[in-house]
Order: structure tokens, then C-alpha cells, then sequence
């Protein structure tokens, strides 16, 4: 049997039954002539999809962020007379995206639409970016050492930063999200929030510090005094409400 | 903000990446290409009630830049600014260094498509859409979808030529 170019094509693109794609492998097994076709296709459609992938890791124009999340808008509406600084739009804007993070959207897959959940996790307070709901639970009350594998917010390193607060670092959905939250008259003040870095394997935990995004990481450098806390100290400082 | 609209909104912004880069292999340049996804962000925000929520919103928003691109064309025209593409002339059957075919030579080759060839590519190699949902976003049969979908890729066989992805 021979194959039309428009057949092979549609197998590359898993167009095809299952029948008729296990017709062409067997044919390709059988007859390099075809394989060669076949993978002529299939070279082309990676080609092609290579091409454009770097696209989806470039900074996002802020532009686009704007007309998407609206939070231009809401802030000149809400606090017309106040001029919002840089930092706090984007942290609004980050916690847009970290609603649909939590919500358990993942942009990678192109066969699955994202779903979106709004997120009560961070809000705007005074110049500050404040954790609020399950990440400022998680902060206070979760032990590096005793969290559940599967724990929706994951605490990372504890440390004391060089203004003698409390700092950790936590990570979001498997890991889609990371940043670092220090805590600041009984509320964890958020410094920095970063999409993960995409080459650690989603629901992966390596070593706390391995999977933290590069701007968090520079965070983390930047505050801390001596050493992370190990776990002994970690819960000390936990039964002292973050307090020193 | 009501939560309808925020969830909406937060929906939006996941997509982004996606819609850049399907607005980049339509629309053959990087500022074209974003003000292509800004004009379908903010026609998506004006026509919110029409969409459904359960369907996908990424086909919903790939047919608005679709669209938009269409219109774009048009008024192009009327100006009577016809598009050039900036690699109008330039050889674009560049053999790439040693087997590697590189991304510039594929996206090039990809901007010589014509419209209709160049945004199923976009739909379903670069995107990665089933033939079926490509169809619903251009409102056309699946068969048009396969046969443009076909007659892009043997045109890209040719301007890639001498390179590896030909051999």
C-alpha cells in the first residue's frame, strides 16, 4: 500500500485512528523508504514548532499585562489620587497570575485549557505585598521538616535576614510559582514571587534551595545573615511566632 | 472588579505566552505581533459575555486574533500600505551550519506563507491544535484545514531546501 504525503502528515500530527496509525508503523518497519518520509514530516512539524517555542519564555510586554489583568485600571480607579508604585503593580500583576497558577493552570500543555481560580494568597497593603489565606497559614504554621509532600504551599529555607526578621521561602503548585516572605509585625511581608524555573520537573522537590527561581535566589543572598535555620531552630522560631 | 471578570481576566493572562507566540507566527514580526494580541485582549474584555465558559478560551481568543488579523489586512490595504514583509526579497533557502536547522531559517520560511497557509501552521504546528479545533477557530471544513495544512508544508520543504529538515 502506498501512503499520500497528506496521509504521512496527518499521522505526524496524531490525526489519525489508532488502526490506521498502527497500519503505518507496521508499513514503516517494513520499508525504510517510507520511514525516511515519515520522518521528513515529522523533522519539519518540530522544526517549525521549535521555532516559535522561545517566544513563550520572553518577558511579557507590560503593555499586555495591563490590557489582560486590568490592574492599571483598578488601581487608578480605586486610589485615584495616589500614584502606585512600580512595585506594587507588579505585584498585583503577579498575583493575577498566581491565582491562575493556584487555580492549576499550566501553560505548557497545549491540550488542556487552564483552568483559573481568583486568589485571595497575596493583596497590597500599605506599599507592602502582604500573604493573606492559605499562604500566610502555610508560612506561619508549616514546618520544612514536617510538610506533606503534596502540601499545596511548600516552605523552603528559613533564615534570619540581616534586619533580624524571620524569612522563608516557599513555592506554589508544584512548584510553578516560588518567592520569599518575611515576616513584619505578626504579617509576612512578600519580597519577591517568580515563576519556577521550567527545567525542575513539575511536583519535583529537590534540595529547598535547588528549585528556587533565579530572582529568588538573589533575594535570598541579599537578606540573609549566616546560615539558613535547620529544623530544630526552625520550630523554635515557629513557637515564638516569628517573633526575636 | 466583579469575580466573574476577575477570573476571566486571571484566564487571559495565562494565555499571553501562547497568543504572542501565535501572533508571531502570524504576524511576521514582534510589534505587530503584540499589538495583534492587545487589540484581541481588549476585544475579548468588550465581547466577554460571549464567550462560554467549560469551552476553551485559547480557541475563542485564537479565532478574535484571527479576526483582528483579517481586518488588519483589510485597512492595510485600504491605505493602500501594502505589507511587504520585512524578508521580502532576501533568500530566505539558506543552508544552515552543519545538520542543524536553525530557527531563523524556519521562521523566515514561515513568513513567505501566504495568510491562510502561514495561521494554520501557526494553529497547528505551533500550536499544537487538533485539525478539528483549527477548523472551528477559521470557521472552515476540516478538509481545508488538511489541505492547507499540506500545501504549507510542502512549500516549506522546498524554502528550507538544502537544509537538514529537507534531506
Amino acid at each position: 500500500m502506498t501512503y499520500s504525503d497528506e496521509t504521512l502528515m496527518a499521522y505526524v500530527d496524531r490525526e489519525l485512528d489508532a488502526d490506521a496509525s498502527a497500519a503505518i508503523e507496521a508499513a514503516v518497519a517494513r520499508d525504510p523508504e517510507l520511514a525516511a518520509r515519515v520522518e521528513r514530516q515529522r523533522k519539519l512539524r518540530g522544526a517549525v514548532h521549535a521555532a516559535f517555542e522561545p517566544v513563550l519564555q520572553e518577558p511579557m510586554p507590560k503593555r499586555l499585562l495591563e490590557a489582560a489583568s486590568g490592574t492599571g485600571a483598578v488601581f487608578s480607579a480605586a486610589h485615584a489620587p495616589r500614584r502606585w508604585t512600580w512595585f506594587e503593580w507588579s505585584a498585583m500583576a503577579a498575583s493575577v497570575v498566581l491565582g491562575v497558577l493556584i487555580g492549576g493552570a499550566y501553560i505548557g500543555d497545549s491540550r488542556r485549557a487552564p483552568v483559573a481560580a481568583p486568589s485571595a494568597d497575596l493583596v497590597a497593603e500599605r506599599g507592602h505585598v502582604v500573604a493573606r489565606g492559605r499562604l500566610a497559614i502555610a508560612l506561619s504554621e508549616q514546618l520544612a521538616s514536617t510538610q506533606k509532600a503534596d502540601a499545596p504551599v511548600r516552605i523552603g529555607l528559613t533564615f534570619v535576614s540581616k534586619g533580624g526578621e524571620y524569612c522563608r521561602t516557599f513555592a506554589l503548585e508544584k512548584g510553578a510559582a516560588a518567592g520569599l516572605a518575611c515576616s513584619s509585625g505578626g504579617d509576612w511581608h512578600v519580597q519577591v514571587i517568580a515563576p519556577a524555573d521550567r527545567a525542575g520537573k513539575a511536583g519535583e522537590y529537590r534540595t529547598a534551595a535547588a528549585q528556587l527561581p533565579p530572582a529568588v535566589l538573589r533575594e535570598v543572598d541579599e537578606r540573609i545573615q549566616g546560615n539558613s535555620l535547620d529544623a530544630a531552630a526552625e520550630r523554635a522560631a515557629q513557637q515564638s511566632r516569628w517573633k526575636r | 472588579m466583579t469575580p466573574e471578570e476577575q477570573q476571566f481576566r486571571a484566564e487571559l493572562v495565562s494565555l499571553l505566552p501562547r497568543l504572542r507566540r501565535f501572533g508571531r507566527a502570524i504576524a511576521r514580526n514582534r510589534e505587530d505581533a503584540d499589538d495583534l494580541v492587545q487589540v484581541a485582549v481588549e476585544r475579548a474584555l468588550t465581547r466577554r459575555e460571549q464567550w462560554e465558559p467549560g469551552t476553551r478560551m485559547l480557541s475563542w481568543m485564537f479565532k478574535i486574533m484571527n479576526n483582528a488579523w483579517i481586518d488588519e489586512m483589510r485597512a492595510r490595504t485600504r491605505r493602500d500600505q501594502i505589507f511587504a514583509p520585512e524578508e521580502a526579497g532576501e533568500h530566505v533557502g539558506i543552508t544552515p551550519v552543519d545538520a542543524h536547522l536553525d530557527a531563523l531559517a524556519v521562521r523566515k520560511a514561515v513568513a513567505r506563507l501566504n495568510d491562510e497557509q502561514r495561521i494554520a501552521v501557526g494553529l497547528v504546528l505551533v500550536e499544537g491544535l487538533p485539525y478539528k479545533e483549527a477548523a472551528e477557530v477559521l470557521g472552515v471544513p476540516i478538509g481545508t484545514v488538511t489541505s492547507r495544512i499540506a500545501r504549507a508544508r510542502e512549500q516549506l520543504q522546498t524554502l528550507l531546501s538544502g537544509a537538514e529538515v529537507a534531506r
